[in-house]
């Protein structure tokens, strides 16, 4: 993934100036929360069932070796191909290959943001082949050469005026702006593109390795109709995605539909076992599973190997008041959020560093996440490797040395209550500063900070006759 | 149904109750007082390195958190703190921080089983649901983020207000959303935090009290700091200064 | 990347770490329902109702047909896909809906390239596809379908309308106790679908519309058996 021209900074406030986007997202993500709110409370054992899909979560991670040569036995077991890839380049150029090799025109595509990761449309469409993604959302953030603000809902900042545009001009349609009119041209559009299409690429919401099945679960149908129509599916797994049982599978898609949309279960959850088999009717006669690295086996080796127990239920996105404030695509990267927060900076690296700092630490997003990720304890940790590793302002270090320093030894620390009692009778007016100095200025922008009291408490425990 | 009675409570005032409002502290230790503890505050204490700690400057807010738990480890009975967010560095982050200390992990953890939150310390361990107050206002409560979500203070705070008379209680749209504080998150990030504040006060706003409480001076100067820059009139307590109220 | 390599750098980083909570196996489970038949058979239509599946009553076979034939006269034309005869609690389905002159689409997709683009083609004129069901879940109000020999996977998925047969025998309370009941079902057909209701989507401005990619009508008739 490419680093974006604009800094972070720049990001957020050009997300600010745009009210309606904002607007968009936040009554989206507010709608999504409640949803998820809502099938939580019904569901009699939620608590229970966020354990036991934490617990199978790690049991699968402290073994994932093991889980993960099963899971590859059982697939080319029943006649698939399983690529292992390290990095974005090796897994874009074997789909490269099957597809130069099979001669392969068009390629149909569901919602994957493992494959946003890689850039993989990007890599297919440079050898001249077409690429067409078939969830709705993600046709229409392809269509007007946007990007996804958000892992489940791609076009939650646009409106429906938005997206009757694009349709108007990418389409060539009357303008629109009626939702159902909308989706029956994209159902029309696409028709062709599933019958036609020579692959079908997914990404894969879980792989069950005592089976070597994929599951993929898609609430239009897009996901099935990829992965029966074309001649070859390719999936791309994260090497994370297991369960090791079909039990343990039924456990994590209850979560993820209720966590995702509020749905007791997405309208189709397919669970894929190898290609089409002998006198079966339809189905891929090739299938293709291609398992990615891509910075994961360090991530697990880390402090914040937590992160990877993450289903991509996208509800620490909904609770979040950040994401709320600025959408997705102010953090530049696939994963907004807070999970991406966390993740973005160990896959992308140093440019992404500010965003694990765009958090007050409120905690919504841990309180919602169906398998339990201490997501603030994760952002603390991501902070202090950065400071760790020196990667923090001089000026920064500085100051947080000398409040350590000041605040280890009382007599400094009252020396520097005095000072401050000294300052803000000089410079507040009526109690408060209406600007701060330096560093400090980004919270005078929105308000006023007040002046150090006359007397501490410290100075009226002491002669409280005073007070 | 008091537990404690006429025992000592050590109070750890915070340092932006210190410096900044410690009116919350004499109204902290007069409730204490009323209720027959007697109360300690060790002259020592200054910041319990939350802000260091949570900018990921471990280093530092080691320093300050053993030096906290010298100044009170001195002492004795429970520790009694106005903050949620403090309580919860003391009460949580403290041993994690210090777990591999040889000296100070045990420390820590002593440390952490008698630190309460204010409201909680009344409610549950004095066993008090009122504490005799009075205040003439329309109020509404915005519970603070760490105290609710990690110390879970959702019933204590609420018996206590419910209790106090004369006190007209409406309701916060989007209560338990963030208002943005988040210590030096309101600087680095003051953009954000600014669009979060203007979220939070425009439910305030459509509340319709004029009296706003919070448990945590961080987040009331910050809710405070901005209705004064728009001339509101709606005005922000602890929840220590209404429960002293005896208007 | 080789796979030994692949699975040592996996190793050796699971190696370097342990996991938060990686021994606590949870065992504690959900208590099991059990209900009386009928119970189920509500609970299962008061679920697929909720999710917008449409459900039907037979009594037994005869009237089952007679709902099929009704949904299929609400049709323009007389075209249809379905399971094999031999897959569908309706005995010689296929034969008799021919002999009132509805014509059944071949659904077997040829393996060669040119040919399958044109099957598909042909298909895509069909506006219903009849089922069976391999099982239903009650608490989410899904039917359950493997594809295998004589079950294709276009039926339930090209058609705008989707009829599924489904008996009252195969309804499980959820989805656990079907796996717990049926494991095999995961290994033995190249596709098991868990459908819960019509095709779907809400990405424009989170308001829910029907029939995106797969079919927009889902007609459950429930035979009591
Ligand atoms: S971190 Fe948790 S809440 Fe966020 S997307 Fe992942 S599973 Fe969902």
């Amino acid at each position: 993934m490419a680093a974006t021209e604009l800094s972070f900074y720049d990001r957020i406030s050009d997300a600010l100036a745009k009210p309606e986007g904002q607007l968009a997202i936040s009554a989206g993500a507010k709608a999504k929360y409640d949803n998820r709110a809502r099938a939580m409370s019904e569901f009699p054992s939620m608590e229970i069932t966020r354990d036991r899909a934490r617990s199978i979560r790690a049991h699968t991670l402290s073994q994932l070796d093991k889980f993960l040569a099963e899971f590859a036995d059982n697939v080319e077991a029943l006649g698939g191909h399983i690529f292992w890839a390290k990095d974005a380049q090796e897994c874009n150029q074997y789909i490269n290959e099957i597809a130069r090799a099979k001669d392969v025109q068009l390629v149909a595509k569901a919602k994957s943001m493992l494959t946003e990761e890689i850039s993989l449309n990007q890599s297919l469409e440079t050898s001249g082949i077409d690429v067409v993604e078939t969830d709705l959302g993600e046709f229409i953030v392809q269509l007007s050469g946007d990007k996804p603000s958000h892992i489940i809902a791609p076009i939650l900042h646009m409106t429906r005026e938005d997206v009757g545009n694009v349709f108007n001009e990418k389409l060539n349609v009357p303008f629109s702006d009626d939702p159902a009119t909308l989706n029956a041209i994209a159902r029309t559009h696409m028709r062709e593109i599933f019958l036609k299409a020579d692959m079908g690429i997914s990404g894969v919401n879980f792989g069950v390795s005592e089976s070597g099945a994929i599951c993929l679960v898609t609430n239009e149908g897009n996901g099935r109709l990829i992965s029966t129509a074309p001649r070859i599916h390719v999936a791309v797994m994260g090497m994370e995605r297991l369960v090791p049982t079909l039990g343990d599978l039924s456990i994590m898609l209850q979560l993820l539909a209720r966590s995702a949309t509020g749905q007791k279960l997405t309208a189709y959850s397919s669970i894929l076992c190898g290609p089409r088999r002998k006198n079966e009717h339809d189905g891929p006669e090739e299938l293709h599973i291609v398992i990615l690295d891509n910075g994961r086996s360090e991530i697990l080796g880390s402090a914040l190997s937590e992160i990877l127990y993450c289903i991509r239920c996208g509800a620490c996105l909904n609770a979040c008041p950040v994401f709320h404030s600025i959408g997705g695509h102010a953090y530049g990267s696939v994963y907004p959020g807070p999970v991406g927060s966390v993740l973005s900076p160990l896959l992308f690296g140093d440019p992404w560093n500010p965003l694990p700092h765009a958090s007050s630490l409120c905690g919504a997003c841990k309180e919602v996440c169906p398998v339990n990720i201490d997501l603030p304890g994760l952002l603390l940790e991501s902070r202090s490797q950065q400071i760790a590793k020196g990667k923090s302002p001089l000026l920064m270090r500085l100051s947080q040395w000398i409040y350590a320093i000041t605040s280890c030894n009382p007599i400094l620390f009252g020396l520097a209550l005095r000072s401050g009692q000294v300052v803000s009778r000089l410079l507040a007016h009526d109690g408060w500063f209406t600007t701060l100095p330096g560093p400090l200025q980004g919270w005078s922008v929105h308000r006023d900070f007040p002046a150090l009291a006359k007397k501490s408490f410290r100075q009226l425990w002491d002669k409280p006759s005073q007070d | 149904m008091t537990k404690i009675k006429k025992s000592i409570v050590q109070l750890l005032v915070t340092c932006m109750v210190d410096a900044i409002r410690p009116q919350v502290g004499t109204a902290v230790k007069t409730i204490l007082n009323n209720n027959g503890c007697e109360v300690g505050f060790p002259k020592q204490q200054t910041c319990c390195g939350q802000p260091a700690f949570n900018a990921g400057f471990l280093k530092q807010a080691r320093a300050m958190a053993r030096h906290t738990i010298d100044v009170f480890t001195n002492t004795s009975g429970p520790v009694v703190v106005p903050s949620g967010s403090c309580t919860d560095m003391i009460v949580h982050h403290y041993p994690e921080l210090l777990k591999s200390d040889p000296v100070y992990s045990s420390k820590a953890k002593s440390l952490s089983k008698r630190t309460y939150e204010f409201t909680q310390f009344l409610v549950d361990k004095l066993g008090l649901t009122n504490v005799g107050a009075k205040y003439n206002g329309k109020a509404t409560y915005h519970p603070c983020c760490h105290g609710l979500r990690n110390l879970n203070l959702v019933e204590q705070p609420s018996t206590l207000l419910d209790n106090v008379e004369d006190l007209e209680q409406v309701a916060l749209p989007c209560a338990e959303e963030c208002c943005g504080f988040g210590g030096l998150f309101s600087v680095r990030m003051s953009e954000i935090s600014g669009a979060m504040l203007e979220k939070k006060l425009s439910n305030v706003e459509e509340s319709g009290a004029d009296v706003l409480i919070a448990g945590d001076v961080g987040c009331i100067i910050h809710m405070e700091g901005s209705l004064r820059r728009k001339g509101s009139n709606i005005q922000v307590k602890h929840i220590a200064e209404i429960l002293n109220g005896c208007d | 990347m080789k796979r030994a390599h692949f699975l040592q750098k996996v190793s050796s980083a699971i190696g370097n770490r342990t996991l938060p909570d990686q021994d606590e196996t949870s065992t504690r489970q959900n208590t099991p329902t059990t209900a009386d038949l009928q119970t189920l058979i509500n609970k299962f239509i008061e679920e697929a109702n909720a999710v917008k599946a449409e459900t039907h009553l037979a009594n037994d076979d005869e009237v089952a047909f007679e709902m099929v034939m009704q949904l299929l006269n609400n049709q323009t034309n007389n075209k249809y896909m379905s399971w094999d005869d031999n897959c569908l609690p309706i005995k010689n389905l296929g034969q008799r809906l021919d002999s009132v002159d509805y014509l059944r689409y071949q659904s077997t997709v040829p393996r060669d390239t040119t040919e399958r683009t044109r099957a598909h083609i042909k298909l895509a004129e069909v506006s219903v596809g009849i089922t069976g069901c391999n099982a239903a879940l009650a608490d989410t109000g899904s039917i359950v379908l493997e594809s295998k020999p004589g079950q294709g996977r276009l039926s339930s998925l090209l058609p705008a309308i989707h009829i599924a047969l489904l008996t009252t025998d195969q309804i499980y309370p959820t989805m656990e106790s079907y796996i717990k009941s049926q494991p095999e079902s995961g290994y033995n057909s190249s596709n098991l679908i868990i459908v819960t209701g019509p095709s779907r989507t809400a990405d424009i401005t989170q308001t829910l519309t029907l029939g995106v990619h797969g079919p927009g009508k889902l007609h459950i008739i429930i035979i009591d058996k």
